[in-house]
């Protein structure tokens, strides 16, 4: 019960609960637009929750995940333009449904599927945590050490099919945490005379660069998206019969979001595909998918839904962020100077319990919200890309000089902005890099005071059984994400040749 | 044999940031307070595997190979599709960033408020919104609205401007 009482007491001594409706509401409207991720939608907060207390700051950005990934699915129902890359999936049987005018009835499925996903992943978020960070208490410095390797080796999972672009993506990560003082001896390194540097390269700045502006830098140059029609979506929430036809495919989102949420770098798209292909699997009417099955909406949006959740597993036990959303959280919690892992639940109980709280009650405010916003996202998706671009930069550079008053942050951000355009130009996948940023200077400081300690003896980093453990799990993490890219490269070579 | 140019532009950047990142390494100033590792000998060592990192995606882009390229999701250049509009969107990046750029120089000098208009009357002009007497209304406007928002409402100062000021 007491950590019942920690997450009321935290939810209304804050503006916690005011924060998930706001997230939830923001959430959907930005993961409706079409090229708003929603990591994009939590970044441009993110400067604004430096006057916010912790609590309300966190439930505020995680409220506008869980919104976002609904809101994702109203262009893919709507105009088959998905606004999240979560939403893909949706978009085969969601936009069939719109064509044969039951775009209502999708969105509502949507609405309710996403509701049973987001309260599933909650349940595991609680249970599987605490027991995690439990075990972390026991950290060292060499134990810190390897849990930053540990974060690194998920760089093979994230490396979107080429493990030397993800290391190059995290070595520029890690170059960029070196700017800025030297954790030991408190010497200036890569700060160009700069005084803006002497504190070191913010992780907020690297996000909103990386995640904001390189998006804009691309949007710019894409076609415009098509406009959704108002008429025949008027949101229409599933019957007892329907909600029976459902239990499957969420069930099957359920498992599978759970799976794909905890392990760092899979995340709701390849979550919401796999849902999607074991629902039409076990289905009983398979030949439906695809021509607008409610069960092909169901298990997609089901699925992306328990991984807004599940994703926070590995960042509240370990500190580690398995997705953008997961690192721009990961950039509220900096923010508020809290190092989300094992000590976070001794240092800031309140912060994780409301946290618990909030996505609660975000997750209730969505059905709430969905219902009646339908028509303010249809109006939003429907306005000029050319002022959503515009908007959306004012925003971030306002975002970014208001958080220290400092136009050379602001050039910095852009500066970002370009490095993650030529990067995502090259296919460089981004996350790596944000892991390099934010595991930096943990990954720095504990191996030179582990070295300290043992008086240059190597040793200590194996005679720790906690860093033992740790570093294992990380070769066996990276060797596991290695044969899994090697098994889908040999595979789609097996299907080239074949096309061939 | 036909060259993979993504990567070996690639890996040609990341040796050329290695070396800029190795040489700064070098200057940083030793402390009295050095221990066995030293201010520089992470920054040594994240250099040294950015640098080799860099040399291999070179050596496998002078190999044409496409190892580990997912075959789906990059645009393959259409044959119809000429230079000038593979580059188009690039062009187009660019130009927004030179706003942008202009916005930061800007900023100091002319204040939040005529800048943040400036900005977003050039962007959605230079994206293509139509071009009428709203467009530099709505600028205005959502430059105020922002204004308001971020410091009466919040008290997050904003540069008013050293133009404005010395009058």
């Amino acid at each position: 019960m007491e950590p019942l009482g920690h997450a009321v007491h935290a939810l209304v001594s804050s503006w916690a609960i005011p924060g998930a409706l706001a997230g939830v509401l923001w959430g959907i409207l930005g993961g409706a637009l079409p090229g708003i991720s929603p990591s994009i939608a939590m970044a441009l907060l993110l400067p604004l929750t430096y006057g916010m207390d912790a609590v309300t700051a966190i439930v505020l950005l995680a409220s506008v995940y869980v919104g976002a990934e609904y809101g994702g699915s109203i262009p893919a129902i709507l105009i088959r333009t998905p606004g999240t890359n979560s939403a893909s999936a949706t978009v085969i049987d969601g936009y069939e449904m719109a064509r044969q005018g039951r775009a209502g009835e999708a969105l509502g499925i949507s609405l309710i599927a996403g509701l049973v996903g987001g309260l599933f992943g909650l349940v595991v978020l609680v249970a599987a945590t605490k027991p995690l960070a439990m075990v972390a208490l026991a950290f060292t410095p060499p134990a810190y050490f390897a849990l930053g390797i540990l974060g690194l080796s998920v760089v093979a999972g994230l490396s979107g099919g080429s493990l030397l672009k993800g290391l190059l993506a995290a070595a520029i990560g890690l170059a960029l945490a070196t700017a800025g003082p030297d954790p030991m001896t408190g010497v200036p390194r890569f700060t160009f005379g700069e005084p803006d540097l002497l504190s070191g390269i913010k992780p907020l700045l690297v996000m909103m660069g990386l995640f904001a502006v390189t998006e804009m830098l691309v949007q710019i140059g894409e076609p415009p998206w098509a406009k959704a029609n108002a008429a025949n979506a008027r949101l229409k929430l599933p019957d007892l019969r329907m909600m029976k036809r459902l239990a499957r495919p969420t069930a099957i989102g359920s498992v599978i979001g759970t799976f794909e949420g905890v392990t760092p770098g899979a995340g709701g798209t390849i979550a919401a595909f796999m849902a999607y292909s074991e629902a039409k699997r076990w289905s009983n009417a398979p030949e439906e998918f695809g021509k607008g099955s409610p069960e092909g909406v169901a298990a997609p949006e089901c699925a992306n839904n328990v991984v807004t959740a599940t994703a926070l597993v590995p960042l509240l036990s370990l500190g580690i962020p398995g997705s953008n959303s997961a690192a721009v959280l990961l950039g509220g919690f900096l923010v508020h100077g809290l190092q989300p892992g094992p000590m976070l639940f001794e240092k800031a109980p309140e912060v994780v319990y409301g946290l618990y709280g909030g996505l609660l009650i975000a997750n209730i405010a969505m059905v709430a919200i969905g219902l009646v916003i339908l028509t303010p996202c249809i109006w939003l998706v429907n306005r000029p890309k050319p002022w959503l671009i515009a908007f959306v930069l004012a925003l971030v550079v306002t975002g970014v000089y208001s958080v220290h008053q400092s136009v050379f942050e602001v050039g910095l951000v852009l500066g970002v902005g370009v490095v993650g355009y030529i990067l995502r130009a090259c296919k460089v996948p981004p996350l790596p890099m944000v892991l390099g940023v934010v595991l930096g200077f943990m990954i720095e400081s504990n191996y030179r005071r582990s070295l300290l300690l043992s008086g240059g003896d190597f040793s200590i980093f194996y005679l720790d059984k906690v860093s033992l453990g740790l570093l294992l799990a990380a070769a066996a993490l990276a060797t596991y994400s290695l044969w899994r890219e090697f098994g889908e490269r040999a595979q789609r070579e097996r299907v080239e040749a074949a096309a061939t | 044999m036909k060259l993979n140019a993504v990567d070996l532009t690639l890996g040609v950047l990341a040796v050329t940031a290695a070396a800029g990142y190795l040489y700064e390494t070098a200057q940083i100033p030793e402390s009295l307070l050095e221990d066995a590792v030293g201010a520089r000998g992470v920054p040594l060592a994240i250099g040294g595997a950015m640098a080799a990192l860099g040399a291999l995606l070179c050596f496998r882009g002078l190999l044409g190979a496409r190892n580990g390229e997912p075959s789906g999701g990059e645009r393959p250049a259409a044959a119809s599709e000429s230079l000038p509009n593979a580059l188009r969107p690039h062009l187009q990046a660019l130009a927004l960033l030179g706003i942008l750029a202009t916005y930061v120089a800007l900023l100091p000098h002319a204040g939040y408020i005529a800048s943040t208009a400036l900005l977003i009357a050039g962007i959605a002009w230079f994206a293509g919104a139509k071009r009428s007497w709203q467009l530099p209304l709505i600028a205005i406007a959502g430059s105020v609205f922002l204004w308001v928002m971020f410091d009466p409402v919040l008290s997050i100062p904003l540069p008013a401007g050293a133009w404005w000021e010395s009058r």
